[in-house]
């Protein structure tokens, strides 16, 4: 029995080994003096100094930033409306609405990539930031209505009614009780949304313009062409950015269980 | 009688107090609503997710689907004009060894994430609590940080004179390097390395409900511990195994730029053939009807999966 | 007699072509506790949410203080409600839990804090203004549950089986306890439960329900001793229901003609016959030889080895049930007889013959419902 336990260990530990090298040897190589970066020659903070001046990095930064807080709270808005929505009318469309809105998450993402992009061209729309808002919106909408969907489930019926039988309206009721006690599935919803948006490079190939460019869409094309050692960089920090948003997400998650 | 008059009052209250929109909306949406519903503002919640789903969901899938019976634009676009050519385009050999390849490497993929994330998911389902939730943290960080990020740490290891070759060199296990950048296995790696998450967490959320009970009493049967885990843990936990397959599987068919950044050119899948139909070849008609089969194929996975399995959701998906 | 302050005029409602309710008519006075009792599923739960607002009838009107208020919402209705499972909103502490209802009417601060102190007096809750729910026990959230409807000074207070998830003991204390706040507060109250004791116990008058219909409405006395339906007579109280041939009235006793073998001897068994029935039998709406049902209490149902009073029938068990002895008796065609009576002979045993018999006064004619 000790035996078997042991395995378990080494087992779960080669794995986690495995799955922190690649992130691991990024952040080490972020901190690399070298110019070349399969030499190590020392610690530095070059990287992140030339970073801090590399301006089409900035401008893609800012950009992946803009785009994945208006999609989020786009998502944040919709999902959260439609999910407690859903939860009350009783159309007969409703199941298959749903199952639609989840087709962003199912489908491989280059389906939904091409999707947009003859879409959007169909339409006329001009390719740039509204395009990757749009696509965007549309993968982040499951993620917060899914979210809040189920912590619905979690919420007693009989709260809403005693608010309004306590003389609230329907409305106020929603946001005295219903809305308070679902915010973190929310919250957490649209954090998901966020990370999601902010590293997706797939549909945004696809929908964005000759202008505009997101982080992950620059980072793919130099990974095509010749990497510079910025990246890593930029990869460190993005990481800790990440490594934020899980924490809180997964705070929230608890506050929201309890 | 005077019963039945507010009922019809009621009945009526929808004719007259409902706008022009929401008639619209209730023709489109027959509702299924009990006359005694009264003023029902839930709708409008409900409408911008509706809306939503409706104009760029369900609208661009059918427009998909159109897209791929029309003809390409000798120059740039698309013409308005029926054709079954690009779904006759697919069955030419080149094609269908690019979908050929595309499933073996999809299946080789599902079968490296299974027998990976299988053992970590059961192993962490039979951790006590709190190691639990500190493990189920660990899985889902890498799985959270920028796909790319981890690409490019597998090219700095793969590489020329990378990390693995002069490891490989310095014990003296080869003498020169490998060349593993740019090839079929680093595809593979990449592509097992990117969707374990979603095995390990679909094969523990199943194993974690499992009623330990049942293994204890086949125990308790005579049944030695390996017998007793093909015939009860395998059985119990085959919904978690199955929706690991439909998760690994599904994007492991579209991952193109895996196959991009790991195998430079040198594996084709079907999402790279896409996006060169779309990016380079301009041929949006055959990328809709390369898309619509491939969607297909997957939906096909979806269906059978719930039927198998027997479940709506697919479990831990979340 | 005092106003009048709900009436429920022909309800009816139906879940998905279910009938849930089949028409109910019924006025509640000003102060009255009264009780709607019955089975799970029997419809009285939708009733209350009815009078709530928080369902609409499909027929039927619900009449507040002589307004007729079917059609308004529930926040338009000056009554309130305790919820089974107290519904305490979980992300306020008890003080804005109670104060929730004021605020919404915009009381001033000042006046908010002076109700809700006082509310918790009344509920002997002072100074737990700032636990949150989840820190109470169960029988505290169910004092902060009344607190909540009833600071509001509702004109109806609606209990929908309040006292269900609390043990035995609390369950008898806090029966005592709402009966005391109806008292002082004087607002009606309209209280569901399956629990005929908790009936029994608080109410003025009782409702029993089956099946969206009510059986009766009557004083507890009144349900208890003169039941008028056969359901209401087994739900309330253990009674054995006897059918069988009218065969003649005398002196308000009607004697009825029972067997406990289609072609085996017939036994008469006596029911006494209310003012209501008696009218009927000079009205001759019940006549001799009509099939007819009578009920008897096990209490008071007496058991004797010889004499040969009354039925001849076969001990099948006994058994203690609340300190109390019990004797199954079989009784044929008529099924079951229980008697459990206090001070009777303990020596039956199960094969024994027993003779079965009541006083006049105990039975008592029943509809078959």
């Amino acid at each position: 029995m000790k035996k078997k336990v042991r395995f378990s260990a080494v087992y779960q530990a080669i794995l986690l080994a495995l799955m922190y090298m690649p992130i691991c040897v990024v952040v080490a190589y972020s901190f690399n003096g070298s110019r070349n970066s399969t030499a190590w020659t020392g610690w530095s903070l070059d990287w992140y100094r030339k970073l801090m001046k590399n301006r089409p990095l900035l401008e893609a930064l800012k950009n992946s930033v803009v785009l994945a807080t208006l999609s989020s709270v786009a998502a944040g808005v919709i999902g959260t409306l439609g999910a407690a929505g859903m939860a009350k009318v009783r159309w007969r469309s409703k199941s298959a609405v749903e199952y639609v809105s989840s087709i962003p998450i199912m489908v491989p993402e280059i389906i939904l990539g091409m999707v947009f992009m003859a879409f959007f061209a169909m339409l006329d729309l001009p390719f740039g930031m509204v395009t990757l808002v749009l696509g965007h919106t549309a993968f982040c909408v499951p993620y917060v209505y899914m979210m809040v969907k189920s912590s619905l489930v979690g919420i007693d019926k009989s709260l809403g009614e005693a608010a309004k039988d306590l003389g609230a309206t329907e409305g106020r009721a929603f946001f005295d009780i219903t809305l308070p006690l679902i915010l973190p599935a929310v919250i957490s919803g649209m954090l998901l949304a966020f990370a999601m948006s902010l590293d997706d490079v797939v549909i945004s190939i696809f929908v964005t313009g000759a202008r505009t460019n997101t982080l992950p869409i620059h980072i793919y094309t130099q990974l095509k062409s010749g990497v510079t050692p910025e990246i890593n960089a930029l990869c460190t920090l993005m990481l800790a950015v990440t490594f934020l948003l899980v924490g809180a997400s997964r705070a929230l998650r608890g506050i929201g269980r309890s | 009688m005077g019963q039945n008059t507010r009922g019809k009052e009621r009945a009526g209250w929808h004719k007259e107090g409902g706008t022009g929109v929401m008639q619209i909306l209730q023709a489109a949406f027959p509702a299924g609503r009990p006359p005694g519903k009264r003023r029902d503002r839930w709708w409008m919640a409900v409408m911008p997710f509706y809306l939503f789903t409706v104009f760029f969901v369900a609208l661009p899938m059918v427009y998909l689907l159109v897209l791929s019976f029309l003809t390409r634009a000798r120059a740039w676009g698309v013409v308005n004009e029926f054709t079954l050519d690009n779904y006759l385009r697919i069955a030419k050999p080149v094609y269908l060894n690019t979908f050929k390849e595309s499933f073996q490497m999809a299946v080789l993929t599902t079968i490296g994430t299974l027998l990976a994330g299988y053992p970590f998911g059961y192993f962490m389902a039979r951790l006590p609590k709190r190691a639990k939730s500190l493990m189920m943290l660990l899985v889902v960080i890498p799985f959270w940080t920028s796909a790319l990020m981890r690409m490019y740490g597998w090219i700095i290891i793969f590489r020329s004179n990378g990390l693995l070759d002069k490891l490989l060199m310095g014990v003296g296990l080869t003498d020169s390097p490998l060349k593993l950048l740019y090839s079929y296995p680093a595809v593979l790696v990449g592509m097992v390395y990117s969707l374990l998450p979603f095995m390990i967490l679909s094969v523990y959320s199943s194993t974690d409900k499992m009623d330990w009970g049942l293994v204890e009493a086949a125990r308790d049967l005579g049944a030695t511990k390996w017998e007793a885990f093909f015939t009860i843990t395998m059985k119990l936990t085959l919904p978690g195994i199955l929706s690991g397959i439909v998760l690994v599987f599904i994007p492991s068919m579209g991952l193109f730029f895996i196959a991009d950044i790991l195998g430079g050119g040198k594996v084709m899948l079907v999402g790279n053939l896409i996006q060169n139909q779309l990016q380079s070849g301009r041929d949006w008609p055959f990328a809709a009807a390369l898309s619509v089969v491939l969607m297909m194929f997957t939906s096909v996975m979806i269906w059978i999966y719930r039927k198998v399995a027997g479940v709506k959701d697919l479990e831990g998906l979340l | 007699m005092a106003e009048q302050i709900l009436e429920l005029d022909g309800i009816k409602k139906s879940f998905d072509k279910v009938q849930v309710l089949r028409g109910i008519s019924l006025s509640i006075r000003q102060g009255e506790f009264i009780t709607f009792l019955g089975a799970s599923g029997c419809g009285k739960t939708t009733t209350l949410r009815i009078i709530a607002g928080l369902e609409t009838p499909d027929e039927g009107k619900v009449f507040l203080n002589g307004k007729d208020v079917t059609a308004l919402e529930p926040n338009q209705r000056n009554v309130n409600t305790v919820f089974q499972n107290y519904a305490l909103f979980p992300h306020m502490n008890v003080f804005s839990n109670i104060a929730y209802g004021l605020k919404l009417k915009k009381l001033p601060k000042k006046e908010i804090v002076r109700k809700v102190g006082e509310m918790l007096e009344l509920v002997q809750l002072p100074g737990y203004e700032k636990r949150m729910p989840f820190e109470l026990s169960g029988g505290q959230k169910q004092r902060v549950a009344i607190a909540r409807a009833v600071v509001n000074n509702p004109q109806v207070l609606l209990l929908d089986e309040p006292l269900g998830a609390l043990d035995l003991q609390l369950r008898r204390q806090m029966q005592v306890e709402l009966k005391r706040i109806q008292k002082r507060l004087k607002i009606t109250f309209v209280y569901i439960t399956h629990d005929q004791e908790e009936a029994l116990n608080m109410s003025d008058r009782i409702v029993v329900m089956d099946n969206g219909k009510l059986e009766q409405v009557g004083t507890p006395d009144e349900v208890y001793y003169h039941p008028k339906t056969s359901y209401a007579a087994r739900f309330v109280g253990t009674a054995n229901i006897l059918s069988g041939r009218l065969k003649k009235v005398e002196g308000g006793v009607a004697w009825v003609e029972v067997s406990c073998c289609p072609q085996g001897p017939t036994v008469l068994v006596p029911a006494a016959l209310s003012k209501a029935q008696a009218e009927q039998v000079r009205l001759g709406q019940i006549g001799q030889g009509q099939q007819v049902a009578m009920a008897v209490r096990s209490e008071n149902v007496r058991l004797e080895k010889e004499g040969g009073r009354g039925l001849r029938l076969l001990v099948t068990e006994k058994n203690f049930a609340g300190g109390m002895l019990r004797v199954f008796l079989d009784a044929g065609a008529l099924g079951e007889l229980v008697s459990s009576r206090q001070g009777m002979d303990p020596t039956f045993q199960a094969g024994d013959v027993a003779f079965a018999h009541w006083a006049p006064e105990h039975g008592v004619l029943v509809d078959t419902g």
